[in-house]
């Protein structure tokens, strides 16, 4: 270590390195409650003359009637590309396009949301674009045929990545008929289903503005924004859907092969998770975080990839929905190391649940959370639009006033007892896609198969 | 913060209602060290973080036939530590480390019959006990786990054609540590793990490339558009030289390119850059420099006559042209970005508008038109939607180009996509972890400044502009067709 010397004022580790205080106060969106009912949130920013909004309804492909899958996605696609009673398709576009404006539409799980960004000296414009997109949408069939033309050709594409194929089949294993269990943009043939007056019934529904929840940020001056909302918005106050109800729990384990002709296995492993606002989330995290989700600092990541060399990418995931969510472990590896991966997936699950975890595990996972905590502010639209989801999960107002007082309190005992009563190995989904009869040992070692066989529009038994 | 002459002003004197200006011009200051480390520092004081980026000027384009991947797999080696990171005692490792590697060497020499069964399985048992004595001493993914702890973001690195970037971003009062471990990884790093890696990396190929239908796409079509320049190889290398890489090429490679003087950083956010300085040289300034890289000579012979590549692949089909275009920093290249930008940014585009919307022969169909340092490719990509074929969107693609080369675009379409590039510029200055990525990107390839000239430039390109780079890049005889065929 010759630069040790050289360099005066250079500590020998970056451990004995001093820290320097942080001091920082969060900024604080506003709430209030529009004249409808709606939530807002506001944080003017006025460093950069930009300005965006970002709203989540109730409306997401969990509503999607049975036989009609993507309905919900459908309805939010064309409510922004179908006209409105004021705007043709095309107007809508040029005017949005021609000042660089967008507005866009998305659908999950759980929610739909429309988002609007644009240059602050065309706030005016473009909110009053975005309102009448929102309540005066008129699904111009045109525009409806060319949207299900698009699905179609994606579901008759979607066998094509075997990581999409993984993740489609493994939700659908878990969830079967549940509403979390198809596809947002839809099923094969579902398309042919659904008609125009579906889209209209869906958006009266589910898109009502008064039960939204909306946040803007930026350069924009805040009376004036909240007036025109509020005017064009209305008071007409619209019930609420009534929630999912919550998913089932399935209980023993299966295995399920597809075959497909892959250079790698691609493996899944997992069950049901947890609802977002479930109060075991801060200690979850932290035990997630050691066990597959902290990437180089967690346990998978360290015995697959770098003690074993099997995997590129091995991870653990609890996603989390307004209802139950999913935990899974993901991994692809070369078809002849495909079992033993498995095996070690499935061994370090049990291992959480059976052997507390290091104090430098958990300190470590607890300080990344608390240490990483400001780059929940970086930007003024991030800060709303957090506040926006946190509202739509049903958090508390203070949760993040006391994340880190509750990330700090995570003990190993609470990681143990979490691990114990999220995690089960023993009847986890397990799902094998790749190339047939190349697996050593044999598949059966996790249990009996289950074949599915991968067809043009989809997969079947 | 973003500084640019009167907004500084407007916002120090205005009213909180008063509109912020269009920035134009991001105040980078520049500093360079006497070994010859080029130092970006942006002000930006939004939120208590830093966002610190550091790229060397090398990527897959400096790289030989034989060992093509070499970037890419140093900068997964860069992860494993160094002579103080990772390791619990450098000085029992490293006799270990070396004994590692000449079993290694031994056994390949082996396997091409140079010694007996009886002694092959004598090496790998040797080699199994000394790599577990290696892995006894080593402190596993060190690095990551002090910069995770200590509340990274973005921790990651990324080689490209031109440039390999080492992302991290942190909260304010943690950037000595970053300064500490990049220049300790500049100088001291130890390839430990190699041969486990290498084996990491090949499984990447496999689901990247292997497994994937675009990333096998693009690599057939760099592979058969460029037949002498070393853009036509994957960044990733291809697998056999992946396999054959050893340890003391690595080291050469790094000595060679990983030198203060071939490295850029890049530290945005809230940093008071006297501050940046002083660190910069307390940890960058002792490292030696070296002698320059070789230049990248091969230059891409012009094109006589169309190519086209059929890929067979278990997915469903798609297409791309792609058309030889120059490097940064050409006035054609801007013109190239605005044709870009209306072809394929947008539902008024006109890829969107004709062949998704009016035709609907594709489901997809966009244009880009990357930077680089070396002259490259401009590409249309394109998805079919059935019962059209590859060869109906290669008809209606073509008939986009014609319409290009024979009619000016009209003013509406050119101030559209003038107001579009402008407004994406805005975009991207929101976030300090945005700009460190974009000030070192254009630093790699061409120089900073360029991004302070870029939006000027796009307004001066004309629709007479436009027409004249469709028909100058845009030709047959410069084409490159691609087309994945599966289970048509």
């Amino acid at each position: 270590m010759l630069f040790g010397c050289a360099a005066r004022g250079r500590q020998a580790h970056p451990s004995r390195l001093p820290i320097p205080p942080l001091t920082f106060t969060p900024p604080e969106p506003e709430r209030l409650t529009l004249t409808c009912g709606a939530a807002l949130y506001l944080l003017p920013d006025h460093t950069l003359p930009l300005f965006s909004l970002h709203a989540l309804a109730r409306a997401g492909s969990g509503y999607d009637p049975p036989g009609k899958e993507g309905l919900a996605a459908l309805t939010a696609s064309v409510m922004r590309t179908g006209g409105t009673r004021h705007a043709s398709p095309d107007e809508l576009d040029l005017q949005l396009e021609f000042m660089a404006a967008d507005i866009s539409t998305g659908t999950n799980d759980d929610a739909s949301s429309i988002s609007l960004s644009c240059l602050s000296k065309d706030t005016e414009k473009a909110l009053g674009l975005l309102c009448d997109i929102l309540l005066n949408p008129v699904f111009d069939n045109e525009k409806i045929d060319l949207r299900r033309g698009q699905v179609r050709e994606a579901i008759r594409r979607r066998n094509d990545e075997p990581a999409e194929i993984a993740s489609r089949e493994f939700t659908r294993l878990v969830y079967g008929s549940y509403p979390y269990g198809h596809q947002v943009i839809g099923e094969p043939g579902s398309m042919d289903r659904i008609t125009r007056e579906d889209l209209i019934a869906f958006h009266r529904d589910y898109l009502q503005p008064s039960g939204m929840i909306l946040g803007v940020a930026g350069d924009f001056d805040r009376d004036t924004v909240v007036r025109m909302l509020n005017d064009a918005l209305g008071s007409a106050k619209a019930a609420l859907p009534p929630p999912l109800p919550p998913a089932p729990d399935r209980a023993e384990r299966t295995v399920t092969y597809i075959e497909k002709d892959t250079a790698q296995a691609h493996l899944m492993v997992g069950h049901a998770g947890i609802r977002r606002d479930n109060p075991d989330y801060f200690p979850l995290m932290v035990m997630n975080e050691i066990l597959g989700a902290g990437t180089f600092s967690s346990r998978m990541l360290e015995r697959i990839r770098v003690n074993e060399g099997l995997a590129y990418h091995v991870a653990t995931y609890f996603t989390t929905n307004v209802q139950t969510g999913l935990f899974y472990a993901v991994c692809q590896t070369k078809e002849k190391t495909a079992t033993e991966a498995l095996s070690l997936i499935l061994d370090e699950m049990e291992r959480m649940r059976t052997e507390r975890v290091t104090r430098e595990e958990c300190d470590r996972a607890k300080d990344s959370f608390i240490n990483s905590f400001v780059f929940h502010f970086t930007t003024a639209s991030q800060i709303v639009a957090q506040r926006v989801d946190m509202e739509f999960f049903g958090l508390p107002a203070d949760y993040l006033k006391t994340y880190i007082a509750r990330v700090s309190a995570v003990t190993d005992e609470d990681v143990l007892r979490v691990a114990r009563t999220y995690l089960h190995p023993e009847r986890a989904t397990i799902l094998v896609l790749g190339k047939k009869g190349e697996f050593d040992p044999p598949l059966e070692k996790f249990g009996r198969i289950n074949a599915l066989k991968l067809t043009e529009a989809g997969s079947e038994k | 913060m973003l500084l640019w002459i009167f907004l500084a002003l407007a916002l120090l004197s205005a009213p909180a209602s008063t509109r912020a200006e269009t920035p134009l011009r991001l105040d980078v200051i520049e500093h360079r060290l006497p070994n010859g480390l080029t130092l970006l520092m942006l002000e930006h004081h939004r939120a208590p973080i830093v966002s610190c980026s550091l790229f060397y000027r090398v990527g897959s384009a400096n790289e030989e036939p034989g060992t093509t991947g070499i970037s890419h797999l140093l900068e997964h080696m860069m992860f494993k530590g160094t002579r103080t990171i990772g390791t619990k005692d450098y000085a029992r490792e490293e006799p270990l480390l070396r004994k590692i590697e000449e079993l290694h060497a031994r056994l390949l020499e082996s396997g091409q019959g140079r010694e007996d069964a009886r002694s092959v399985t004598g090496l790998k048992d040797e080699l199994a006990h000394a790599e577990r004595q290696a892995d006894s001493l080593t402190t596993k993914n060190e690095l990551w786990k002090i910069l995770t702890r200590e509340g990274a973001e973005g921790l990651n690195a990324q080689t490209g054609r031109d440039s390999t970037q080492y992302l991290c971003s942190l909260p304010a009062n943690r950037l000595e540590l970053w300064m500490w471990l990049e220049s300790d990884r500049m100088r001291n790093a130890v390839f430990r793990e190699f041969y486990r890696e290498r084996e990491v990396i090949l499984e990447e190929r496999r689901l990247t490339i292997d497994d994937s239908p675009d990333g096998a796409f693009s690599e057939e079509l760099f592979a058969t558009a460029f037949i002498a320049h070393p853009y036509r190889w994957p960044i990733i290398g291809w697998a056999s030289d992946i396999e054959h890489i050893s340890p003391e090429m690595l080291r050469s490679y790094y000595r060679r390119y990983y030198a203060p003087n071939n490295a850029i950083v890049v530290i945005a956010g809230d940093i008071r850059p006297d501050n940046v300085i002083a660190l910069a040289n307390r940890y960058f300034g002792p490292i030696p420099s070296q002698p320059p890289p070789p230049p990248i000579v091969t230059r891409e012979p012009e094109q006589r006559g169309k190519r086209e590549a059929y890929l067979k692949f278990d997915a469903s089909p798609r297409i791309a042209l792609a058309y030889h275009k120059p490097a940064v920093g050409a006035d054609d290249d801007i013109a190239l970005n605005v044709l870009e930008n209306i072809l394929s940014s947008g539902r008024t585009s006109r890829l969107y508008k004709n062949l998704v919307q009016r035709k609907k022969v594709a489901v997809a169909a966009a244009a880009s038109c990357p930077p680089s340092k070396h002259p490259s490719l401009f590409i249309f990509y394109s998805i079919p939607r059935r019962p059209h074929t590859t060869e109906d969107v290669e008809r209606a693609l073509r008939e986009e180009i014609e319409t290009l080369a024979r009619e000016p675009v009209s003013e509406w379409e050119m101030q559209k996509a003038r107001n579009q590039i402008e407004a994406d510029f805005v975009r991207e200055c929101e976030s300090a972890q945005n700009l460190a990525s974009l000030i070192g990107t254009y630093e790699s390839i061409d120089r900073w400044k360029y991004l302070n000239c870029y939006i000027p430039k796009i307004r001066a390109v004309t629709a007479a502009d436009v027409m004249r780079v469709a028909n100058t890049y845009l030709k047959d005889e410069h084409c490159t067709k691609t087309v994945i065929r599966g289970k048509q």
